[in-house]
């Protein structure tokens, strides 16, 4: 059985005698970094892509953020001079449009690229290239967007940029264009990372989770991945429309030549009402997390939670011009979208019902996480309340444009999504971080966020009712504004304060943990979803073993039981349950540079298009040699050492062999691609490995193991989701396995392998030895049927659940 | 093994990443759409008098497109029978479809009277039909990426999710271009 060729005359040998090579576009080697910030650009890992999305929002929430005080210190005091009018309008312009595309839609992507595939128990996304790619896009765009200011005069037209208001001929700077660029390549990122979230929900879950057990974030994610992917395309093309008439004369917006000033607006609200549920949604999937959990009660009404966020989905596509009553879109149409925003608020009033019902009764802990979720409830309730006033067109006619609209949706959007943002940092910052932020500081932090927040917003209702209108740079004594614009900022620099908490909450939490160097538990708030299943920090290959999904709520119903009186009470201890970050015979996608090249490529063609069309050519460049590499490297790089075990830091780890000196040439890439091949169809997977058993090598042992945890997965008669692998790769690689036999396809002679770069060749191989392996094998199915010594037996409260539970610890 | 495997089976990641790509194009497209229908309602004079559009000629044009559809599908079931050259040859009839309709756009572009600056309709006109040449140039390279890489002879994995994915993006072009021609050319 030749794994290991005893001739040098083997299936792979190239009749040149050329050995094959697995990077085929010898520009770069792959990238072996496991720790520095190498490791972290060229990473394709879920989780350091959603903190570093997380860093990336927290770095433009400070930008946002002293843009917005500087707006404040401008209206102060009547007659303001900080700032000029032109000035004003830039910095109004830039505090929106970074707070919406550069703060709170990054957040949710932090948090959504983090938890979905710990909460649907995938190894990592669909497409983690792709994944990579979108954040450096995003940060390309951010980046180019605020280089605005570096080239001269930032964008002045407000954050929804009407045309024609934002033509050559009233904005001649460069300013929108930049806003036009860098928000199409923050566009792009959003749309990969949809496609590749989507995808992911849908053909990556866990054995046994079907849709309707997924927890509420997830759901809520997977909602607010369909809207962007219906909503960015939108937005997209009334940026070209705007480009096409600054840069290349076009002529949509001019009304001289036959423009409708209505299209621009129809155009941008129609992506803009969905966004607004971009923003909000993941939100509301992160306090239907926390509010469960620290009420111990499931979340009351699940359907109906996922239900009303499907509707919400839905409906918001049909409200758009409530944001237009006041051009003169016609009464029929004003009656229409008035009566569909006031729908729209029922299915967002079920949800902040289902979240009261969940506490109803519930054994609450007011932890500082809990305590944002409250903050969410209550403050977005009073969003919501605001803006169903707009639903009602002859106040709204009043409303708009003054800073009643601007109090409502920093009620929703502040008050709303960056809270229970900022209360999911703190309950899932020990998943990632692996400690805990301290929680004295963090309830502090939660009561001045909430009074300056509330001393901000809360005044502009007045000022609005007082018909202080919005986007003025300044207004006169004597208006009667002068009271409550000193209060609210007074009221903005207390949340510049709370802000400055967390931060120094960070330092002091992670200062306090390294000198306490106390191990973190996996599942530190005794949590119901599957995150908590899995070692604090989560380990780079996430689960040790995909768990088998039963119910919703499942990592809870292994912890918990229900007595008579249907009262929790705990049937396994959580040491029991949780897995203990063991990465034996687990292949993760290797690192890669060409996302970060391909996201480098765009904003150089973007500076092309506003200053010199030959830049564009040079972008160009780099975006085809990108996607040309992208396209030919392997996902998973054959030479990279074997993963390192990536325990959690502190938990015990058992004493591993040393790996055996790496054979060379084909032999070594023959067996890695063996292992990768097969690690991902575990069918034919299993007996090439009894197969290769008998060989002997040094891997006796870890693929012992590998093969034992196969087999007990085939006693629960599951699917395993492989990783994802990026497009024409995956095809080479896999399709052969998921489709079973092919008609007509046979293993290729070992004389007909001629290009010395068609990796396929090598699994072709692979799967050749696998069949052949499946004849001389020594070991059988049956062989381990009966649970590994890992495993405990099922509780007999669980006596329901799937025989193959016993996935968690395993011998050390 | 294929009897022994109880996998669930999923569709393949790739392509259903790929449909779901495409349902956001058609978004794209349907926001062009939208800018030229509220255009057209807004403006008496649509389109202006200086607009003659080749319609007869588009309409063969479109019939090669429409074709190439076809040809499209020949392919993806070489694909799927691993007939390779048969494969290849039917790509490579496609991909002459495609540069036939390009061709004949390019054309059209010459010897239009109107700019995308003379009027609205004419920006309408250009960016509708130009994000459209732009996709049939994008499949075109898209083919000869797959001719090269994956169905060419010294390649010898299967073809077929690859070319499938191909194919949904071909039949999505097609399909956008149908409608752009009933409303730009037939509907006016």
């Amino acid at each position: 059985m030749a794994l290991t060729p005893t001739t040098n005359r083997g299936p792979l040998e190239l009749p040149s005698g050329a050995r094959p090579t697995a990077t085929p576009l010898g520009v770069f080697a792959r990238p072996r970094a496991s720790r520095g910030w190498r490791s972290w650009v060229t990473t394709v890992d879920h989780k350091k892509i959603g903190v570093m999305y997380g860093v990336a929002a927290m770095f433009f929430f400070i930008v946002g953020g002293v843009e917005a005080l500087l707006i404040r210190l401008q209206l102060a005091t009547p007659n303001g001079k900080l700032l000029s009018a032109d000035l004003y309008n830039q910095v109004y312009t830039m505090h929106g449009t970074t707070m919406v595309f550069l703060v709170v839609m990054p957040i949710g992507s932090a948090f959504m690229n983090y938890l979905i595939p710990l909460q649907i128990g995938a190894r990592d996304v669909a497409f983690p290239r792709l994944n990579a790619f979108g954040l450096w896009v995003f940060v390309a765009g951010g980046v180019m967007l605020n280089s605005s200011w570096l080239f001269g005069h930032a964008p002045d037209g407000g954050w929804f940029m009407y045309a024609p208001n934002s033509s050559i001929h009233f904005s001649p700077t460069n300013g929108i264009d930049f806003w036009n660029m860098g928000l199409i390549l923050t566009g792009l990122a959003s749309l990969t990372g949809a496609i590749n979230l989507i995808v992911t929900c849908l053909n990556l879950r866990a054995p046994g989770m079907s849709l309707m057990k997924m927890p509420v974030f997830t759901w809520m994610s997977l909602v607010t991945q369909f809207l962007l992917l219906f909503a960015i395309p939108v937005l997209t093309s009334a940026q070209f429309l705007l480009m096409f008439d600054r840069l290349f004369g076009a002529r949509f917006f001019d009304v001289d030549a036959g423009a409708d000033p209505l299209l621009w607006e129809h155009l941008f609200w129609i992506f803009g009402h969905p966004e607004v549920y971009i923003m909000i949604l993941p939100a509301f999937g992160v306090v239907s997390e926390i509010i469960p959990v620290f009420s111990r009660k499931p979340i009351f009404g699940y359907p109906f939670m996922v239900f009303s966020g499907i509707a919400i989905g839905f409906m918001g596509w049909g409200v758009w011009a409530h944001h237009m009553f006041a051009s003169g879109i016609g009464p029929l149409s004003v009656a229409a979208f008035s009566v569909s925003t006031m729908f729209i608020a029922v299915p967002t009033g079920v949800k902040i019902l289902n979240w009261l019902a969940t506490m109803w009764g519930g054994k609450l802990r007011f932890t500082t996480p809990m305590l944002f979720a409250i903050g969410l409830v209550t403050m977005f309730t009073i969003g919501g309340l605001s803006g169903v006033t707009h639903a009602v067109a002859p106040a709204d006619t009043q409303q708009t444009d003054t800073y009643y609209i601007v109090a409502h949706f920093h009620y929703v959007l502040f008050g709303g999504a960056l809270m229970g943002f900022i209360g999911g940092f703190y309950f899932w910052w020990p998943k990632v971080f692996g400690y805990q932020l301290n929680d004295r500081i963090g309830k502090l932090n939660f009561w001045v966020i909430l009074i300056g927040f509330n001393l901000t917003f809360g005044p502009m209702h007045i000022l609005g009712m007082q018909g202080m209108p919005r986007r003025i740079y300044t207004y006169r004594d004597g208006y009667g504004f002068n009271f409550w614009n000193f209060v609210s900022t007074i009221g903005a620099f207390i949340i510049a304060l709370a802000v400055v908490m967390f931060f120094a909450n960070i330092v002091v939490s992670r200062r306090r943990a390294r000198a306490a160097a106390k191990v973190l538990a996996a599942d530190p708030w005794d949590g119901r979803s599957l995150e908590g299943m899995v070692p604090s920090p989560t380990p780079e290959h996430n689960f040790d073993e995909v768990p088998v999904i039963t119910q919703f709520d499942d990592f809870w119903h292994r912890k918990y039981g229900e007595d008579d009186k249907g009262r929790p009470v705990r049937i396994a201890a959580t040491a029991d349950v949780v897995q203990t970050g063991d990465a034996t015979d687990v292949h993760l996608p290797s690192p890669s540079y060409w996302p970060l090249v391909l996201a480098a490529g765009l904003p150089i063609v973007g500076y092309g298009l506003i200053y010199n069309l030959w830049l564009c050519l040079v972008g160009g460049l780099f975006v085809i040699a990108a996607i040309y590499g992208l396209t030919m490297e392997p996902s998973v790089d054959d030479e990279a050492p074997p993963a390192a075990t990536t325990t959690g830091p502190r938990s015990a780890t058992p004493a591993r062999a040393t790996p055996p000196p790496s054979p060379s040439g084909p032999t070594r890439r023959l067996r890695s691609l063996d292992r990768h091949h097969l690690h991902l169809h575990q069918h034919s997977g299993r007996r090439a490995r009894a197969g290769a058993r008998g060989d002997g090598g040094g891997r006796r042992e870890p693929r012992a193991r590998h093969q034992h945890r196969h087999l007990q997965r085939e006693a629960g008669h599951v699917g395993v989701p492989g990783l994802g692998v990026p497009a024409v790769r995956w095809a080479h690689l896999h399709l052969p396995a998921l489709q079973g036999e092919q008609p007509g396809w046979r293993p290729a002679p070992a004389g007909a392998l001629r290009h010395p770069l068609h990796l396929h060749q090598l699994v072709r191989a692979a799967d050749e030895l696998a069949h052949h392996g499946a004849g001389g094998g020594g070991h059988r199915a049956g062989d381990s049927a009966k649970p590994g010594p890992g495993c405990s037996p099922p509780p007999p409260s669980a006596a329901s659940s799937s025989p193959a539970r016993c996935t968690s610890s395993r011998p050390s | 093994m294929a009897a022994a495997a109880s996998t669930v089976r999923r569709p393949s990641l790739v392509g259903v990443g790929t449909v779901v790509w495409l349902s956001s194009e058609i978004m794209f497209f349907a926001g062009l759409f939208a800018a030229y229908f509220t255009l057209r309602a807004k403006d008496a004079d649509w389109p202006p008098a200086d607009v003659e559009l080749a319609t007869g000629r588009t309409a063969l044009a479109t019939a090669v497109l429409v074709a190439s559809s076809f040809t499209m599908h020949l392919a993806v079931r070489a694909a799927e029978a691993d007939q390779r050259p048969r494969l290849v040859r039917w790509l490579v009839v496609t991909m002459a479809l495609g540069a036939v309709f390009l061709t004949n756009q390019a054309f059209e572009y010459a010897e239009l009277s109107f700019s995308i600056s003379s009027h609205a309709y004419g920006s309408m006109f250009y960016l509708l039909t130009g994000f459209h040449g732009l996709h049939v140039l994008g499949g075109l390279g898209f083919m000869g990426a797959v001719i090269a890489i994956v169905a060419g002879r010294s390649s010898r994995a299967p073809a077929g999710s690859t070319v499938a994915v191909c194919s949904y993006y071909w039949h999505f072009v097609d399909v956008v271009w149908v409608a752009m021609f009933a409303t730009v050319y037939l509907l006016r």
